[in-house]
C-alpha cells in the first residue's frame, strides 16, 4: 500500500515537441576519479561516471524515440569539470555546444560499441544477446575539482534557458562526482539553482554519488544521519526534495521511502529519473 | 436492431494526424475512418478502441491490429497464447529496415496498447451488449440522460499515466490478464453507447461528478469540427488542481445510438 500526502500543482507542466524542457548533467573528471569504485573489482570511480552518464544519455534518447525518429523533448547539455576548468564534454559535430536538441545528440555518439545482454529467452532460459550500445563519453581522471564553478555554469544556461521557456517543465541538474570539490563549499552555488523556477516548478538539482566506500547502495534517503561520509551528506544537503508526482512513481516502482526523500543516490542508479520523466502514456508493464 | 454510429477523433495538440496513435474499428483499410454516420441493421455489431503508448514504438500499428482482430471475431484477450499471431504480424510490418541504435532499441522492448471492444447482440429481440476491455479505453452505457454503465473504469480519478497494457511482447504479458474486464448488459432502443480512449473517458467522468452537464455537451457534437471546437475547450480547462480537464492525448470517440 503506498502512503498518501498532499498533492501540489508544479511539476505537471507537459513536456512536449511546442514545450519542451532541459537537463544539464555535470560531470566530476577530477584526478580522484582515479580511485577505485564502491564494490566493483578493478573499476575506477571515472569509469562509473562514464556509465552512468551514457545510460542516462541511452534512456532519456530511448524515451524520446518513436517509429519516425526521435521527438525533442530535452535539450541536454553534458559539462565536466577537472583538469580543464569546466566545459561541454562531447566531441564532433557537438562538440563545444552548451545545450544540443535530443535528437542530435541521439544520431551523434562517439561511437556505437556491440555490447552482449543477457536476456530472458522466454522459455525459462537465459541467452546473450547482441546489443548497439552508444558511447557518449569516456572516462577521465585528471586535476582538481572545479564543482562550484560547474554549478554556477549550469545556473547560468539554465537562467538562459528559463528566459525562453517560462512555461516548461522546470529543468534538470544531474551533479556525478566524488563530492571532493576543491573550488570551495558547493552548497551556496547548489542552492542557487534550486532556487530558479519555471512557472511549473523550481529547478531539480538531484545528485549521485560516485565513492570508493563499500558501503551498500543508497537511494533517495530523506535524512542525512544515515549517510557513510561528509561528501555524502554535502551532496544530500545540496539535493531537491524529490517532487510528489516523483516520490509516488519511486513507491510505484516498489522502493520503499520516507515521506520526503532527497533527490540522491549513492553508488547507485540514477537512470530511474529518466522514467519519472512523463511524455505521455508510460505502460506499467515496460520494463 | 438499428445501429447509428459514428467515431470522432483527433491527435493530441501539437501532433500531426500521421502521429496519432489510437485505433478503432470499424474504419477504413487504413484504421482512420471519416467522422461519416454509418447506419446498419445487424444482430452481432462489433466496434472497438485502442491507445498505443505514446512511451513506445510502433504502438498506434499495435491498437490498429487489436481492432480489427477484435471485430473480425479473432482476438480473444483471456488467452494470451493466441496473441502469438497477431504478435508475429506486427513484427513482419516493423522489421527488415536498417534502423538507428535508438530505433533498433526501442523496437525491440515491443509496442503497447489498451483495447476495449463491444459486441451488441440481439436475440429473440432482446438486446444485449458485451465488453472486454484492458488498459484505460472505456465503454459508457447511457439512458434517459444518465449513465447506467461504464467498464472498466467508472471514476475519473483513477485514470493514470501506467496502466498495464497489451504488449508484442509476450514476456511483457505475464500477470496482465489480472487488469482485463470483461462486463455485460442488456440495452434497448434509445440507448446511447460510447467507446473512448482514456483522455475523454477522463473528462467525460470528472464532468459528469463535477456538472452533471457531460452527456448533453457530447450529443451536441454532430460535426469534425464541433468535435475539434469541443476537445480544444476541454483541454484549456482546468480543474481544482489546475490541470486540463482533458489530458493533451489522442482521442478517440465512438458514438453509437441503438433504435
Amino acid at each position: 500500500m503506498f502512503t498518501q500526502r498532499n498533492k501540489t500543482m508544479a511539476y505537471s507542466a507537459e513536456i512536449s515537441r511546442a514545450n519542451p524542457s532541459c537537463i544539464v548533467i555535470l560531470i566530476d573528471q577530477s584526478g580522484s576519479m582515479e580511485d577505485p569504485f564502491g564494490q566493483g573489482a578493478g573499476k575506477r570511480k571515472a569509469d562509473g561516471v562514464a556509465d552512468a552518464v551514457n545510460r542516462l544519455l541511452q534512456n532519456l534518447v530511448i524515451k524520446c524515440a518513436k517509429s519516425e525518429g526521435i521527438r525533442d523533448y530535452y535539450h541536454v547539455g553534458v559539462l565536466g569539470y577537472g583538469d580543464r576548468g569546466v566545459g561541454p564534454v562531447f566531441t564532433g559535430s557537438l562538440a563545444g555546444r552548451e545545450l544540443s536538441p535530443i535528437s542530435e545528440i541521439a544520431n551523434n555518439p562517439a561511437r556505437v560499441e556491440q555490447r552482449s545482454k543477457k536476456v530472458d529467452d522466454g522459455a525459462g532460459g537465459i541467452i546473450e544477446q547482441k546489443i548497439k550500445f552508444p558511447v557518449w563519453i569516456d572516462p577521465i581522471y585528471k586535476g582538481g575539482t572545479p564543482m562550484c564553478e560547474a554549478l554556477r555554469q549550469a545556473k547560468r544556461i539554465i537562467s538562459d534557458w528559463l528566459h525562453q521557456h517560462v512555461a516548461c517543465f522546470p529543468p534538470i541538474v544531474i551533479n556525478i562526482t566524488d563530492g571532493e570539490a576543491t573550488d570551495g563549499n558547493p552548497e551556496d552555488a547548489a542552492e542557487q539553482i534550486r532556487r530558479m523556477s519555471s512557472e511549473d516548478g523550481n529547478v531539480l538539482m538531484f545528485n549521485l554519488h560516485i565513492s570508493s566506500s563499500n558501503h551498500m547502495p543508497i537511494e533517495f534517503p530523506d535524512s542525512e544521519s544515515l549517510l557513510p561520509d561528509n561528501y555524502a551528506k554535502l551532496l544530500f544537503r545540496m539535493s531537491s526534495n524529490l517532487p510528489d508526482y516523483m516520490w509516488s512513481m519511486v513507491q510505484e516502482e516498489g522502493i520503499i521511502i520516507s515521506d520526503n526523500p532527497r533527490g540522491f543516490v549513492f553508488n547507485a542508479d540514477l537512470v530511474s529519473v529518466i522514467r519519472f520523466l512523463t511524455i505521455g502514456t508510460r505502460p506499467s508493464n515496460l520494463r | 436492431m438499428k445501429i447509428s454510429y459514428r467515431v470522432f477523433w483527433l491527435p493530441k495538440r501539437g501532433s500531426s494526424t500521421e502521429e496519432y496513435e489510437d485505433a478503432f474499428a470499424p474504419g477504413n483499410s487504413d484504421g482512420i475512418a471519416e467522422e461519416r454516420k454509418n447506419e446498419i441493421e445487424s444482430k452481432n455489431f462489433k466496434c472497438a478502441v485502442a491507445d498505443g503508448a505514446t512511451e513506445t514504438s510502433f504502438s498506434g500499428l499495435w491498437a490498429k491490429l487489436l481492432c480489427k482482430s477484435y471485430i473480425d471475431g479473432e482476438l480473444q484477450i483471456s488467452d494470451i497464447e493466441q496473441l502469438s499471431g497477431l504478435q508475429q504480424k506486427w513484427l513482419a510490418e516493423v522489421s527488415g529496415q536498417q534502423l538507428p541504435w535508438y530505433a533498433e532499441e526501442k523496437l525491440a522492448s515491443g509496442a503497447f496498447a489498451t483495447i476495449a471492444g463491444l459486441t451488441l447482440s440481439e436475440e429473440k429481440k432482446q438486446c444485449s451488449w458485451s465488453v472486454t476491455a484492458l488498459g484505460d479505453s472505456c465503454f459508457f452505457q447511457i439512458r434517459e440522460q444518465q449513465l447506467i454503465a461504464a467498464s472498466p473504469l467508472s471514476k475519473w480519478e483513477d485514470f493514470n499515466y501506467n496502466p498495464a497494457l497489451l504488449s508484442t511482447r509476450q514476456s511483457s504479458n505475464e500477470g496482465i490478464l489480472d487488469g482485463q474486464r470483461n462486463e455485460n448488459g442488456q440495452c434497448q432502443k434509445g440507448d446511447l453507447i460510447y467507446l473512448m480512449t482514456d483522455a475523454i473517458s477522463k473528462w467525460f467522468l470528472h464532468r459528469l461528478s463535477l456538472h452533471n452537464d457531460a452527456i448533453s455537451i457530447l450529443e451536441g457534437v454532430d460535426d469534425k469540427d464541433a468535435f475539434a471546437a469541443f476537445v480544444d475547450e476541454a483541454r484549456n480547462d482546468k480543474d481544482a488542481d489546475g490541470h486540463p480537464m482533458m489530458p493533451n492525448d489522442d482521442v478517440t470517440w465512438i458514438r453509437i445510438s441503438l433504435s
